[in-house]
């Protein structure tokens, strides 16, 4: 057994054994505000909230109280467009390229304004590329351990400096749009309208600097897709940004904090306040959130999880109860973040 | 600035030559003026003690190897201990004032009577040092091992005063200081990371290891270029009679080590070796008993290691003694997604890393009060990091090299004064960084310029008795630094922040022109009061300057871990520490304890800024943030040193604090300026040693440690951006992880036959983390696993059984 321990031993330290830890003292909470906005060629939005108010024994938080706030965007023109403070979008406002834009918040009695931002250009999403590999670092029954890697390649805007953000959605047409108790079993209804999308997102940040690359191919990783199955054919639509090297450093700093940690090697965990918003009677107070100024090409890629791969075949990561027995019966498929009706870009059956 | 060289020197030589007491000698008819030297080598040793007609005499072998006792004119019954050789013993008659030759036989690696100590036999209260502890090999054989490695840098954490960020550590702190605050000797040779297979186990090949010496406290004037402090690491002398092997098979290594006598008593080779191939018994395990036995993969890291030391030494005439030592260590370890470069993280990536380290030493006995020690000495330490990736792969190397020459002369008037006076020239070259792209890579092409750094030191010592009780150890060393050229090296505004965009110009410096100088003095202390025949007070002062550090922002660096010189932005350094303490020892000189106390205070220490890419950073001093430290504590420490049950208690109150405020406190000060806790604040620690020894063939030891947790940051808020929860910290180090403690058990059986044979051999079964304590590396929070739980990482989060078999034969 001596090189089970071996093994055991020095799995130990990059990856390190985690534990969640049964109690422990935060110090006591602060509040702050948090103001986050995104403006791109084609919408923009705008969210003014606080940090959460309070954390629960069992890790729940409760919802920060709602906040009297009114906000727009000016561009160097003099242009303002207003938007709500919920964070939804706002498709009248179209930004330009090249041109810079500043925003505005009254939010509590306070004026807060950001730095003026320009909207840099974003180089053509050349393609995704996807490369099957196995993650010796997981266990073999890790979802995750065969899987796809995709990357997005690129060609960097040579001499001058540039930032990426890379972003990703996932589609899938939705079996069922509800599980039902029927004759004590649970069973699937189907969706109505059968043209139904479930929708999964990215949690994770993926930002990237042309500091080593400039005017270079890109090829940078923006997820690992497990090989399971279904769906067989698994739509990916991945976003390209270029963001301004404020909001690079900003997320940078937030990828640091919140992905990058869990080993001895963990540097110390420090927050970066907001780069270029403040408070303009008060610019000591501690801003959460960033003001984003974007543009950004899209492509969708299909990855085919059917084949035998390495004399690998997918595995089948979802149990799904029986549907119903009533031809009839079925589940609306309501509007929401997570499922859709709207056919997805580039769509194929 | 720099401050003007004479106003300072001259002003510390006069109070040095004001330090240095004149000599005066009273005559006395007959005196005992013996010269102990070792066996093999005819190296003088230090700190052997005498007992003479069946008394304790309290005095011991100076750095001559020598003391001087008035005795009467007659036969007297002469015994000599030192820790780690056989006792000598001798009726000797004294009948004027002839100098009688001693040898002492090595028995340090022979399995025997276990004498564990801090200071060896010698009387600790005897001597002017403050924080000195010497552990020879056999003691740290006695302390439970993590995985059945003897490890001399988890020993000395046993003694008060040392720790570690946690296990895993790539180092240890002392006294409040960082990692790379420390000056890590092998035979002289420097060693810049001391650890194997990322911090898990210390790199000293233990079969080629005598003792070591740890200065925290009192630090000799001969060593310099770190702050905290010394961990002087010596090989033994090989045997130069008879050809000698042990070994032994481990959990984690394999070992041989040898001695040959090449000419018999003139030259002899010492070889020794420790080696890891554990990678292709994991690779056994995958492919051939998976799917058969075993439902686990085990995950394949590639670990190797191996170190090899080689010494040979040659003893041309009875005043002379010539030594080459060589010393090689490899480390390659595969890891997943943990070494990134500017927000390249590969998914795969290897690396490797280790010495070539090299010292010539000549040491020539003028006479008996008279030695010179002559050395120079190689060190390289190189890292290689190959990430195996597609679309990002990439070799990133880094080169450190250290050139030393040293002579150290040594003299000894009479028995009352030993003086020391020595020159040391290094020279320091830094390949920062090398990043290469692999075939289809889109990483581009990196090379930072080399560092070079001169660093030249004169330093004098002298050691003085005054009357009875008054030992006194003045000393001084002068050090000189230039960086130097050929680079371009980048100017910055004065009044804004360093940034990229602050740069005003680049100056153009040739091959040797300086672009920056510091020399800076550093004056040293050691002072003994002695109150009786059993106890002693003594204080201690130390500057000490560091021109050599590691850049590196993680809670224990990375084996490629940024060093850099310092430059103009970048300035040495600097420390002064302040011990006093109490000694005392039992009569029979079974028992000792001490209590010590100290402060520190650093300046020129750094953190970095938000974000900081310290790796391939030509800037790199944009990401650095000066400020200060300061730490203080007090130390107890029991030892009990003969009979059945041996061992130490030692309890250390310790706090380590910071204050980092940048050029600009306003934009860049962390913590708003205040002093907050470092992370190696860890208020109490106790370690209790045990060793139990009936009888020759078994002995039991028992280590238990406790300490506080060490600070981490926690959040104070959360927020949700998207569909993330992020946590929001301010300020730096605001909570505590959990405490650690930890009971190992050790049992060592030796020549279980119980036949004497040229053959032995012994078993040791450790269990380490006996009752299984999940102690805590750190805390951290990922709200990808779950919302605001705090995670901890556990390096040994188990018991840990192990069984060593280790062999001799001589």
């Amino acid at each position: 057994m001596r090189f089970i321990l071996f093994a055991a031993v020095l799995f130990l330290l990059p990856n390190a054994c985690q534990y969640p830890v049964g109690s422990s003292e935060l110090p006591d909470l602060k509040q702050f505000l948090v103001i986050d906005a995104k403006l791109t060629e084609n919408y923009g939005k705008v969210l003014v909230t606080y940090t959460l108010t309070d954390v629960t024994p069992g890790g729940g938080y409760l919802n920060p109280p709602p906040i009297n706030a009114s906000a727009y965007v000016e561009d160097s023109q003099g242009n303002q467009t207003y938007f709500a403070v919920d964070g939804s979008i706002n498709t009248a406002f179209q930004g330009v390229v090249g041109e810079t834009y500043k925003l505005f918040v009254f939010a509590n009695g306070e004026a807060y304004e950001s730095k003026p931002e320009t909207m840099p250009a974003c180089p053509s999403l050349d393609s995704l590329s996807v490369v099957f590999t196995r993650e010796d670092s997981r266990a073999p029954n890790d979802f995750s351990y065969y899987g796809f890697d995709v990357y997005a390649q690129a060609s960097d805007i040579p001499n001058q400096n540039n930032y990426y953000q890379w972003d990703w959605i996932h589609y899938e047409k939705a079996v069922g749009c509800a599980v039902v108790q029927e004759g004590g079993r649970d069973v699937l209804y189907p969706c109505d309208p059968g043209d139904c999308w479930n929708i999964a997102y990215n949690t994770r940040i993926v930002v990237q600097s042309d500091q080593l690359r400039d005017g270079q191919p890109l090829a940078n990783k923006v997820v690992r897709i497990p090989f399971t199955t279904p769906p067989n054919k698994y739509y990916l639509k991945v976003e390209q940004r270029s963001i301004t090297p404020t909001v690079f450093s900003y997320l940078q700093s937030q990828e640091t904090q919140t992905q990058n940690v869990g080993s001895i090697f963990d540097i110390p965990a420090q927050t970066r306040f907001s780069p270029n918003v403040y408070n303009v009677n008060n610019p000591d107070e501690k801003i959460l959130g960033v003001f984003s100024v974007f543009s950004y090409r899209t492509k969708v890629v299909y990855i085919d999880r059917s084949q035998e791969i390495n004399g690998v075949r997918a595995r089948v990561s979802i149990f799904r109860p029986p549907f119903t027995s009533d031809p009839f019966a079925a589940a609306p498929c309501v509007e929401s973040l997570y499922r859709t009706q709207n056919r997805p870009e580039g769509w194929e059956e | 600035m720099l401050r003007p060289f004479l106003h300072n020197s001259c002003f510390w030589l006069g109070l040095f030559i004001v330090l240095t007491p004149i000599t005066i000698t009273a005559q006395t008819p007959c005196y005992f003026i013996p010269r102990v030297t070792d066996s093999q080598s005819g190296e003088p040793l230090i700190g052997a003690s005498l007992k003479m007609d069946g008394y304790e005499s309290s005095m011991s072998t100076d750095s001559l190897g020598m003391l001087r006792m008035p005795v009467t004119c007659a036969e007297h019954s002469v015994r000599f201990q030192l820790l780690g050789y056989k006792p000598f013993s001798r009726k000797i008659t004294v009948s004027g004032q002839a100098v009688v030759e001693i040898t002492m036989e090595n028995i340090a690696t022979q399995i025997e009577e276990v004498v564990i100590s801090s200071q060896g036999s010698t009387r600790t209260m005897e001597t002017p040092a403050l924080g000195v502890s010497m552990l020879n090999m056999k003691a740290v054989q006695k302390l439970p091992p993590a995985a059945g490695e003897v490890d001399i840098l988890r020993g000395i954490q046993t003694l008060p005063g040392i720790s570690a960020v946690g296990e895993g550590a790539n180092g240890v702190n002392i006294r409040g200081g960082a990692v790379d605050q420390n000056l890590v000797l092998l035979d002289n040779m420097p060693v810049f990371n001391p650890t194997h297979l990322l911090g898990l186990f210390s790199l000293f090949p233990t079969d080629a290891i005598r003792e070591m010496q740890i200065y925290k406290g009192s630090i000799p004037a001969r060593y310099g270029g770190r702050t905290a402090g010394v961990l002087d690491v010596k090989m033994s002398e090989p045997n130069a009679e008879k050809f000698k092997m042990k070994g032994g098979i481990g959990l984690i290594s394999n070992r041989l080590h040898a001695e040959i006598p090449i000419v018999k008593e003139k030259i002899a080779w010492m070889t020794s070796s420790r080696f890891s191939f554990n990678e292709y018994l994991i690779q056994f395990y995958n492919n051939v008993l998976l799917g058969n036995f075993a439902k686990r993969r085990i995950p394949n890291n590639k670990p190797v290691f191996f170190d090899l030391a080689n010494k040979v030494t040659w003893r041309p005439t009875s005043q002379d003694n010539i030594s080459l030592t060589s010393y090689i260590s490899y480390d390659s370890y595969r890891v997943d997604s943990l070494f990134g470069i500017a927000n390249i993280v590969p998914r795969q990536s290897t690396m490797q890393y280790g010495h070539n380290n090299l010292a010539l030493r000549w040491n020539h006995n003028y006479s008996d009060q008279l030695n010179l020690n002559v050395l120079a000495v190689q060190s390289l330490y190189n890292t290689s990091t190959s990430a195996e990736d597609l679309k990002v792969g990439f070799d990133f190397d880094t080169r450190l090299r250290y050139h030393n020459a040293k002579a150290e002369l040594t003299y000894a008037p009479n028995e009352r004064q030993r003086i020391n006076v020595g020159a040391s020239v290094t020279r320091y070259g830094i390949s920062p960084a090398a990043l290469q792209p692999r075939e289809g890579s889109s990483v581009a092409t990196v090379l930072l310029p080399d560092e070079q750094a001169w660093e030249v030191a004169v330093f004098a010592s002298d050691e003085y008795e005054i009357g009875e009780r008054l030992l006194i150890e003045p000393g001084l060393r002068y050090v000189n630094y230039w960086n130097i050229g050929p680079l371009a090296f980048p100017l910055f505004s004065e009044d804004v922040p360093k940034t990229p965009n602050s740069v005003l110009d680049y100056l153009s410096l040739g091959n040797g022109a300086v672009e920056s100088h510091y020399g800076r003095v550093e004056p040293r202390l050691a002072l003994r009061y002695k109150l009786n025949e059993n106890s002693s007070v003594k204080i201690g002062y130390n500057r000490m300057n560091q021109f050599l550090q590691i850049i590196a922002n993680n809670t224990t660096p990375l084996p490629n871990a940024r060093w850099k010189t310092s430059n103009r932005y970048v300035p040495p350094a600097q420390s002064d520490l302040f011990s006093a303490g109490y000694f005392r020892d039992s009569k029979n000189r079974m028992w000792e304890w001490s209590v010590e106390g100290y402060y520190r205070a650093q300046r020129s220490i750094y953190d970095y800024s938000n974000g900081a890419e310290l790796s391939i950073n030509p800037l790199v001093e944009t990401q650095l943030l000066n400020g200060s430290a300061k730490a203080y504590g007090a130390e107890l420490f029991i030892n009990k040193k003969k009979g059945v049950m041996t061992g130490w208690l030692s309890y250390t109150y310790a706090r380590s604090f910071q204050q980092i405020t940048g050029d600009f406190p306003e934009l860049q000060q962390l913590n708003d300026g205040d002093w907050f806790r470092t992370n190696i604040d860890k208020p109490h620690t106790l370690n209790v040693l045990l060793n139990f020894q009936t009888e020759k063939h078994n002995a039991v030891s028992f280590t238990f440690v406790y300490s506080t947790g060490r600070p981490y940051t926690a959040p104070v808020s959360f927020y949700r951006d998207g569909f993330n929860i992020i946590p929001v910290y301010t300020e730096r180090n605001n909570a505590r992880i959990s405490d650690y403690h930890r009971l190992d058990f050790s049992w060592t059986i030796t020549n279980p036959s119980m036949k004497e044979r040229r053959w032995e051999s012994s078993w040791v079964v450790t269990i380490y983390n006996l009752y299984g304590r999940k102690n805590a590396f750190s805390y951290f929070f990922n709200p990808s696993l779950s919302s605001f739980q705090p995670f901890k990482v556990s390096v040994f989060p188990t018991p840990l059984f192990s069984l060593t078999y280790n062999f001799k034969f001589e």
